[in-house]
């Protein structure tokens, strides 16, 4: 937690003071005596870790209203620097308050220029904030407080003057729209409650009188005047301040006014300096009059601020991010343990079921592969019973054939081989086939066509079983075109048997 | 804003204490990722073995009359000595009674290498067959078709005719055994084994 100082410097001393949750504290007052100036810095180094912000209240101030060309960037920067150059004498303590851009064509940007003219009488007190390393956060003049005193107390009118007492002296500030077109400070002799009274009444004809005849003002416009004023002196400064045709007193209490502004701890004396110094804790205006070579160390201080931020925000955020991980973690957890007594569970029921079944020395995919295989292999463990028995039926009705070779085979039947498979049986197996040769034997008056019609004869019969597909690899007397056909005498053409080979395929059913 | 030398040291200890705590941020994130990481893959690992669990007991629930189906008939097999090692002494026995008692005139055989069935798994059960050519002198057609009916019941193995040729004996071949007809049979006999049976001698 930065801790946040305020240091008040009137034409005097410099008054310090802690701010913290609303209350002041004061910490020290130093005039402008090498001694009290020792003692400053001393005070400084005390508290390297906070930040400053400086109050002045002097006499040598300016307020200029400026008109520049609609300009922006280093070229608008340049021109502001020339402008507070030529109005304040080169004083370092300077700044620029944009009051916007003139409706006109050329839209001329208004700028109210302030400054402090005297450097000379703060130059002792920042060589101390300067040797010591000290955050300077702005410095800042007492008009500058003005407009956002009265908009934190709700009374921001567009044209008022404002009066407060300090230090021994009345400040008087003409303000617009919540700017300090113009002030000033009066030194007061007389610091009875009865001459504060009545001097804010005679200030208050004087400054409107100064404010028409600069202009700054219509002649004969009336301002409202807000003056802040101690709870002991209200009633003094109620009969002094009466109402003119040009100016309508509003008197502010100001422990009211502190307690508005939410100060923990106003001031018992009649001063309004605590109310400013509260309000410039909580809010500081945005522009300030140290240059930015002043304000280094506190710039050193922002960006150490910055990276402990950043780092406790990047802490912050895996914190938050671990606690969600972890409850994430937490939950996958009980899910698993879930799961795992849920598969303990499962398991044993399985098990239990498994027991039951006899022990075979083999798993159940294995022993669903083999046996599926098995009914497979049994499907083809064939006899050639069938297709001998129905080749015996067609020889029984056809006497004159004789067969002289039967081969059967299970499976395609392969060329050449007469059926024999090699290697290893197929799983797929899926038909039979049966080859057989013979002889056609008539008697020897008999002719070829005798023997054609009783091989055709035996052959329809063999076709009688439609599952069978028959196919006649030789006939027994080749009349085919495209074979070729032989002859000789007679006798002995009759006398030979008629060879023939046939050839038998079917399909196995399941 | 300018940067001079003494300014890193004003720095240092802030960005040592941010250092810190970046530190501090990036163990406790890179813990509790990793914890949350481990923690998931947990879950993940017992939810498909709970899956897997579960699936195979609604699996076994479903199928076990199947299962004892199946176990029933693999007894059956072990019981006609399909499963196990091959048993060629036995096999060549059996041949033998069956020619005696079927009175056939002639027999030679031949048994071939083991080999193993396609299909076979690299693990497991497995089937492998020998394959038998058989010669046979027969009396009449009849003696082959018992021959191969006993075999296929009685022999200690799947016993899977591939092919048989049958054949008249030419009139000077039948002998004083009274043979008329030769026939020449090409078998598979299949058994069920493990890689470990295979292996023994």
């Amino acid at each position: 937690m930065i801790t946040r100082r305020l240091l008040y410097l009137d034409s005097q001393r410099l008054s310090a003071w802690l701010w913290r949750q609303g209350k002041l504290t004061g910490e020290g007052s130093f005039e402008n005596r090498r001694e009290d100036l020792a003692r400053f810095a001393d005070y400084l180094s005390t508290h390297p870790g906070s930040q400053f912000q400086l109050l002045v209240n002097v006499g040598e101030e300016g307020h200029q209203l400026e008109t520049i060309p609609f300009l922006q960037g280093k070229d608008r920067a340049a021109l502001i620097t020339r402008k507070l150059g030529q109005n304040f004498l080169g004083t370092p303590l300077a700044t620029a308050i944009s009051l916007g851009y003139e409706k006109s064509k050329r839209k001329n940007e208004k700028l109210l220029l302030t400054a402090l003219t005297n450097p000379g009488h703060l130059e002792p007190w920042l060589a101390c904030i300067r040797e010591t390393d000290t955050a300077l956060a702005g410095c800042y003049n007492l008009a500058q407080l003005g407009g956002p005193l009265l908009k934190k107390l709700g009374q921001p009118p567009a044209r008022a003057l404002l009066l407060t007492y300090q230090d021994h002296s009345i400040r008087e500030s003409f303000l617009v729209d919540g700017q300090a077109h113009f002030s000033r400070m009066t030194p007061l002799p007389d610091s009875s409650i009865a001459g504060i009274a009545s001097r804010f009444a005679s200030e208050a004809v004087k400054l409107h009188q100064y404010l028409s005849g600069q202009r700054l003002i219509g002649r004969g416009e009336k301002l409202p005047v807000h003056v802040v004023v101690h709870p002991q002196a209200l009633s003094a400064v109620r009969q002094a301040c009466v109402d003119t045709p040009s100016l309508g007193f509003q008197i502010i209490d100001s422990h009211a006014a502190a307690k508005r502004l939410d100060l923990k701890n106003p001031s018992e004396d009649i001063s309004a300096e605590q109310l400013f110094l509260h309000l410039l804790a909580v809010a500081p205006p945005r522009q300030q009059l140290a240059p930015e070579a002043w304000r280094h160390d506190y710039r050193i201080a922002q960006i150490r601020t910055g990276m402990w931020s950043a780092g406790a925000m990047i802490l912050l955020a895996s914190a938050l991010f671990s606690i969600k991980l972890t409850w994430e973690a937490q939950d996958f957890r009980e899910q698993t343990s879930a799961l795992t007594s849920s598969e303990t569970e499962l398991n044993w029921r399985y098990r239990e079921i498994v027991a039951t079944f006899p022990k075979v020395g083999t798993d159940h995919d294995n022993l669903r592969r083999v046996t599926e295989q098995a009914d497979q292999l049994r499907k083809q463990q064939r006899l050639p019973n069938g297709a001998l028995r129905s080749l015996s039926q067609s020889l029984s009705e056809a006497p004159n054939v004789h067969l002289d070779q039967v081969v059967w085979t299970l499976g395609e039947r392969k060329a050449g081989t007469g059926g024999s498979a090699k290697g290893a049986p197929r799983l797929d197996a899926v038909g039979e086939t049966v080859t057989f040769d013979g002889q056609v034997r008539l008697g020897p008056a008999s002719t070829a066509r005798q023997a054609l019609a009783t091989f055709e004869h035996f052959v329809d019969l063999l076709r009688v079983d439609r599952e069978v597909e028959v196919t006649v690899d030789k006939q027994p007397l080749e009349i085919e075109s495209g074979r070729t056909l032989r002859g000789a005498d007679l006798d002995d053409e009759q006398s030979q048997p008629r060879q023939f080979s046939v050839h038998v395929s079917r399909k196995l059913t399941p | 804003m300018k940067f001079e030398r003494r300014d890193f040291g004003k720095l240092r200890h802030g960005a040592l204490r941010a250092a810190v705590l970046l530190a501090v941020a990036i163990a406790a994130l890179a813990w509790t990722t990793i914890d949350e990481r481990k923690a998931r893959t947990e879950r993940n690992a017992a939810l498909a073995a709970k899956n897997s669990i579960e699936q195979k007991l609604g699996q076994i629930r479903a199928d076990e009359p199947d299962i004892r189906r199946r176990i029933e008939q693999f007894r059956a097999m072990d019981d006609a000595g399909i499963v196990g090692p091959e048993r060629r002494l036995d096999w060549t026995e059996q041949l033998r009674d069956l020619q005696r008692e079927l009175r056939l005139p002639g027999m030679t055989y031949e048994f071939g290498p083991q080999t193993a069935l396609d299909g076979a798994p690299a693990s497991g059960y497995a089937y492998h067959a020998s394959n038998l050519k058989v010669r046979l002198r027969l009396l009449h057609e009849g003696d082959l078709l018992n021959f191969l009916d006993r075999l296929q019941r009685e022999a200690k193995a799947m016993v899977l005719v591939r092919n048989c040729r049958m054949a008249r004996l030419p009139s000077g071949d039948a002998g004083a055994d009274g043979a008329r007809l030769s026939a020449e049979c090409s078998m598979e006999w299949v058994t069920l084994s493990q890689p470990s049976a295979r292996k023994k001698p």
